[in-house]
């Protein structure tokens, strides 16, 4: 646990918006008394790692950092098993771009959830384009959130699934410094540092993370390697102008990261997986991502008595240029429909091509988008008795803007047999347009005690106004003016000390892109209902929650990592949808011995989702969709185990990860219409070793048991999920 | 009791957030071309269509249609005079044919002059399937006596299924000159006892009257194309360009209302319920002149032409062929593109395996009926992509002759 100043652990607590009056205080005395009291942990601490019984209504799930640290993963999809009601695809095997969508939202690139960092969205444009093609390194977090429910209401623009909120290392109150160094697998590696420290009123971080990899698949006929290279800095200072009980801050976080990655979207066949799944075909050779993201983040902390604000001023620019096959030309099948069939006689020839059997053509498109998220925002935290009730009233308010830049081309390749290829012509430019959004967000929640009711009600209002330009065809465009208020309503009633009850309901909400011309027609809505258990009697801690979700109008849009030939960015409308389910999360510890510990928690979510009409889409996970169909890449049960044994200087966990069958369309007459992935259930295991108080060493191994499944066909073809990856690290913090 | 009343107070809370209306309020403007993604304008697919798809059809009719009146006439003399009858017949029954399948190329671009009012236009030319092969013989009786009821006889005023080009396939390609009338009466007693120089006199003179109001209703029709400031021509090259790809794109859905439905549909007792009830056989179209499988070769080909812009001298695939094909590209539907055009083809490649007539096949029930089913479901799924994909697409209007029909 790294040592953490009274300044950043309020900032930090202000930035994940829980807004509960912050006892910061000018001596180290009696920040050491405030830290010890357990109000100053429910800031930052929110689910089942307190000794408190959390009395607001609202899903919410907490991986604090030491959960994160005892598994060391470096991929989202893997922390995230703990967290019930995830549905997940995964893609790369490495979670580079991950796939996650809350309580059967779907996963693809996140992009309907909210995805925030230290509570400011942090996915490339929010608002224009929620596609996180880029995702923070999560090595480098010392605590992931999850807000479902009415709980997200306060973390928009999207509140149909919940928020996701990754929080940063905080300014060390002390001296702090950090060494991680790991070796693994095809060639990983990783080097994580870190040195902070406080003088006084000034304290600061920095902070670096880099890790890589060889991958784990081979490229036929090439030397390229499949892995990938991402480097990670962050800066952070503080200064302190507090005095007596005002607490007044400011804090400057810089950070810059960086990807390349070889990665592709095509996959392969199912024949071939079978015979060899980590095999890329040679058409595959130089599809390569890059990424540059850099943020400057400005946060200033304010609190008198009862009252405290949190005003961040953000900027977020990212730049990415993804070149991969992207198919054969005009009239010629679609990727995916060469490699679910490829010995028909129109697809062999084209088969042949990716697989470098053949000679011929292919087009490698490259995707070069640049995106800027810009913005202010304010959250302020009040409380106080009224008509001898007391209230704590939370409000903020957020003036945003973002836009992406896509400057789309194609080249045209030949392959030849043999695997070389060879570039033919210059680039022809595809797509060259602009989507912009200009948001206010406004919210405003109050919650009321009275006696053993906890009472939370809150609205949340969202003014979209955006602009699609086509860069090539100055009178296509498109201005729109969007404004909706959402509301919400929860309760927690405490049975007891140790448990109680809750409910809620609150309105879900998925703004359409700016390219989108729906004056006409709903955008994606929902009403969501939720009612669970919560327990915490410091031996077992739990939450248990049944969820509706009613869905008026379910949308999604088009990408290419949905292997579609549907317009990119065009939005479909599936109309009446709900989906049901149950999320149930426990934990605890059991003493074996004095010196041995038992640590273990169930993770369980179910899920249902059905149309509620027939219809025919356009949309590549859709097709002719008949009432009752449920929505794809949603397992019906998944149940995370984790359990191991904890001593003084050693320490040993395993995680078993089950993910029921998933199908990969919802209706039939579409690419992978009735087909299933098969259920999976990885173990992943972690061993450390502490040598000193200050030194450890670890090994850990991901996919024990090395299960090589299907894990998805999309976007283009089946692809494996990551084989056994063996990592051995040292640790040392002084 | 505590717990009870807050948990009701959350219940009432809950069902009375559910039932607040908190819609969304949007409001847009869109620019002239949006949603346009190709190299050409709206404008530029309309013009092509219109002027290298359409119009030529128009005046392949015309020409044809001119070439009628003089053969019919020709015939006519020659049954006044009673005077090689037949090489007249034979001439006028081959003009009948050019004029017949050019007009089936107008049958599948029907575009508003001859499809508002109900097709009012378009029956008075080609009322198909509405046919009584009893009526034009009984209009034949009442077009001699001239009077009807008693009233003076107006051609203009009868029935649209006794007139136009079904009653000059009737009068031409019908076998022998008696009725087609189960029973004999009015105006008809004593028809079949006349002489047959009488009875071909008498079918010859409807026969050209048919042919002048004819000429009427196809001058009326190109003049609403051409002539002053509201020239059809002009509305639709130069109006709102959403309302011409609206308009166009209804046209392509002759494929499903009538080549679909009636023309094979009916005969394959696979149509719609407002089928007649008469023997199968007879439900086929140009049953007289044999002409069903041309008429339908005919409207596949117009069809292709004009969802792929192809013309006389452009082939579908060519850059400068604007049709819907480049359209739904240009939106990024190209497999509905895709998979329309090969339907198409499809059906194009089954109807140049059938060697039988229609009416034989279904008398027969011979291999080639097989056929025409295999031609009926290839075509279905074109006109299944037409009525989902294309016009959610391109947000064309389902038109209301395809709305609400069995498939």
């Amino acid at each position: 646990m790294s040592k953490i100043s009274k300044v950043t652990l309020a900032v930090t607590t202000s930035l994940v918006g829980l807004n509960v009056p912050v006892y910061a205080a000018e001596s180290a005395e009696q920040t050491q008394q405030n830290s010890n009291d357990s109000r100053f942990h429910e800031r930052i601490q929110i689910l089942g790692a307190h000794d408190k019984l959390r009395t607001q209504g609202g899903a919410t799930s907490l991986v604090s950092e030491a959960e994160l640290e005892k598994f060391e993963f470096d991929d989202i999809n893997k922390i995230l098993a703990t967290v019930p009601g995830v549905n997940i695809r995964e893609e790369d095997g490495y979670g580079l771009r991950p796939n996650i969508g809350f309580r059967g939202a779907t996963p693809e690139r996140s992009k309907k959830i909210s995805l925030m960092e230290d509570g400011v969205l942090i996915s490339p444009a929010p608002y224009s384009a929620p596609s996180a093609y880029y995702f923070p390194m999560v090595s480098r977090m010392t605590a992931v959130e999850v807000f479902k429910g009415p709980a997200a209401i306060k973390y928009g623009p999207n509140t149909v699934a919940g928020a996701l909120n990754l929080v940063t290392r905080e300014v060390p109150d002390v001296q702090s410094t950090a060494l991680d160094i790991a070796y693994g697998s095809d060639q990983y590696g990783k080097i994580h540092a870190y040195h902070g420290n406080t003088n006084n009123h000034f304290g600061y971080l920095i902070e670096g993370l880099y890790t890589r990899a060889d991958g784990f698949k081979n490229i036929d006929f090439s030397e390229q390697t499949t892995g990938f290279e991402k480097s990670d800095v962050m800066i952070k200072f503080n200064y302190d102008f507090s005095q007596g009980k005002m607490k007044n801050f400011v804090e400057l976080k810089l950070a810059y990261a960086t990807e390349k990655s070889n990665e592709t979207y095509l996959g392969l066949t199912q024949q071939d997986l079978a015979v060899n799944p980590f095999r890329r075909y040679a058409a595959s050779q130089n599809d390569q991502m890059n990424w540059d993201h850099d943020t400057i983040q400005l946060t200033h902390y304010y609190e008198q008595d009862a009252f405290d604000i949190t005003t961040r001023i953000y900027q977020h620019n990212f730049s990415r240029d993804w070149a991969k096959v992207s198919g054969f030309g005009t009239n010629t099948p679609s990727l995916l429909d060469v490699l679910i069939n490829p010995i028909s006689e129109e697809n062999q020839s084209y088969y042949q091509i990716l697989a470098g059997s053949g000679d011929g053509q292919f087009v490698l498109g490259t995707n070069d988008r640049s995106y800027r998220s810009q913005g202010i925002q304010s959250d302020l935290g009040f409380s106080f008795s009224f008509i001898g009730l007391e209230h704590k009233l939370d409000a903020g308010i957020r003036l945003h803007q973002d836009y992406i830049n896509r400057d789309h081309f194609e080249e045209t390749y030949s392959m030849a047999v043999g695997g070389q290829v060879s570039n033919l012509n210059d680039k022809t430019f595809t797509t060259v347009n602009q989507e912009k959004s200009d948001a206010v967000s406004v919210y405003i929640q109050d919650t009321i005690s009275i006696d053993a009711l906890t009472l939370t009600a809150g609205v949340r209002g969202e003014f979209i106004d955006s602009k699609y330009t086509n860069g090539k065809n100055e009178l296509d465009y498109l201005k729109k003016d969007s404004r909706i208020w959402l509301p919400s309503i929860s309760a927690f009633y405490k049975l007891d000390e140790d448990y109680g009850v809750f409910a809620g309901v609150h309105q879900g909400y998925v703004p359409s892109s700016p390219q989108q011309n729906d004056e006409n027609v709903e955008a994606e809505k929902s009403i969501n209902y939720e009612v669970g258990f919560r327990f915490n009697n410091n031996q077992i801690n739990g939450e248990i929650v049944g969820f509706f979700n009613d869905y008026s109008n379910l949308k999604e849009s088009c990408s290419f990592s949905q292997s579609s030939n549907c317009q990119l960015d065009a939005d479909f409308n599936g109309g009446d949808v709900n989906v049901l389910g149950i999320e149930a999360h426990i934990a605890s510890r059991v003493n074996l011995t004095p010196s041995l510990d038992m640590p273990w928690s169930l993770t369980y979510s179910y899920i249902q989702s059905e149309f509620q009409q027939s219809f025919v889409s356009d949309y590549p996970q859709w097709g002719e969709v008949s009432k009752g169909d449920s929505m794809p890449y949603q397992p019906d049960h998944s149940l995370t185990l984790t359990t191991g044994l904890s001593a003084n200087d050693w320490a040993v966990n395993l995680q078993a990860k089950y993910t029921g069958e998933m199908q990969e369309a919802a209706g039939s007459g579409v690419n992978l219409s009735d087909h299933l992935i098969d259920a999976q259930t990885i173990f992943d295991l972690s061993a450390s070793y502490f040598i000193s108080s200050d030194q450890s060493v670890y090994l850990k191994v991901d996919n024990l048991t090395d299960e090589v499944n299907v894990i998805s066909s999309r976007p283009n073809g089946a692809r494996p999920g990551k084989p056994r990856m063996f990592v051995v690290g040292y640790k040392i913090s002084l | 009791m505590k717990l009870r009343n807050t948990l009701s107070a959350i219940a009432i809370a809950a069902i009375s957030l559910s039932m607040v209306s908190c819609g969304e309020q949007t409001t847009s403007e869109a620019g002239p071309e949006y949603g346009l993604s190709a190299k050409f304008t709206e404008s530029e697919l309309i013009n092509h269509l219109v002027d290298n798809v359409v119009l030529p059809k128009h005046q392949a009719f015309t020409i044809a249609f001119k070439q009628q009146t003089t053969a019919i006439n020709n015939y006519c003399t020659a049954v006044t005079q009673n005077s090689q009858i037949d090489q007249a017949k034979q001439v006028a029954q081959q003009a009948f044919s050019n004029t017949f399948l050019a007009w089936q190329n107008i049958e599948a671009v029907q575009l508003e002059p001859l499809a508002k009012e109900f097709f009012a236009l378009r029956d008075k030319i080609y009322a198909w399937p509405s046919t009584a092969a009893c009526g034009v013989d009984q209009e034949v009786a009442f077009y001699h006596t001239g009077t009807v009821n008693g009233q003076p006889y107006q051609l203009s005023q009868r029935l649209k299924e006794r007139k136009g080009l079904f009653a000059q396939e009737y009068l031409l390609f019908k076998s022998g000159t008696e009725h087609s009338c189960r029973v004999e009466s009015g105006s008809l007693v004593g028809w079949n006892d006349l002489p047959e120089q009488t009875k071909l006199e008498r079918q010859c003179n409807y026969l050209q009257a048919v042919q002048m109001e004819l000429n009427d209703n196809v001058t009326a029709w190109q003049n609403s194309w051409q002539q002053g400031e509201s020239a059809y021509l002009n509305e639709i090259k130069q109006g709102d360009a959403k309302t011409a790809i609206n308009t166009l794109g209804q046209a392509l859905f002759y494929l499903d209302y009538q080549l679909k439905d009636f023309k094979l549909g009916c005969p394959l007792s696979v149509g719609p319920s407002t089928c007649p009830s008469t023997d199968r056989a007879e439900q086929v179209e140009a049953k007289y002149a044999k002409l069903s499988n041309q008429a339908i070769e005919q409207n596949l080909a117009t069809f292709q032409q004009l969802f792929t812009g192809a013309t006389d001298s452009l082939a579908g695939d060519d850059e400068d062929a604007l049709g819907f094909d480049d359209f739904l590209k240009a939106v990024g539907d190209e497999e509905t593109a895709n998979v329309i055009i090969k339907a198409v083809t499809d059906a194009q490649a089954t109807l140049a395996t059938i060697d039988s007539d229609f009416a034989t096949a279904i008398n027969s029930q011979n291999q080639d009926y097989a056929h025409y089913a295999t031609l009926h479901s290839q075509i279905k799924v074109a006109t299944d992509q037409l009525k989902t994909h294309f016009i959610t697409s391109l947000a064309v209007d389902l038109p209301d002759t395809s709305a609400g029909d069995n498939d």
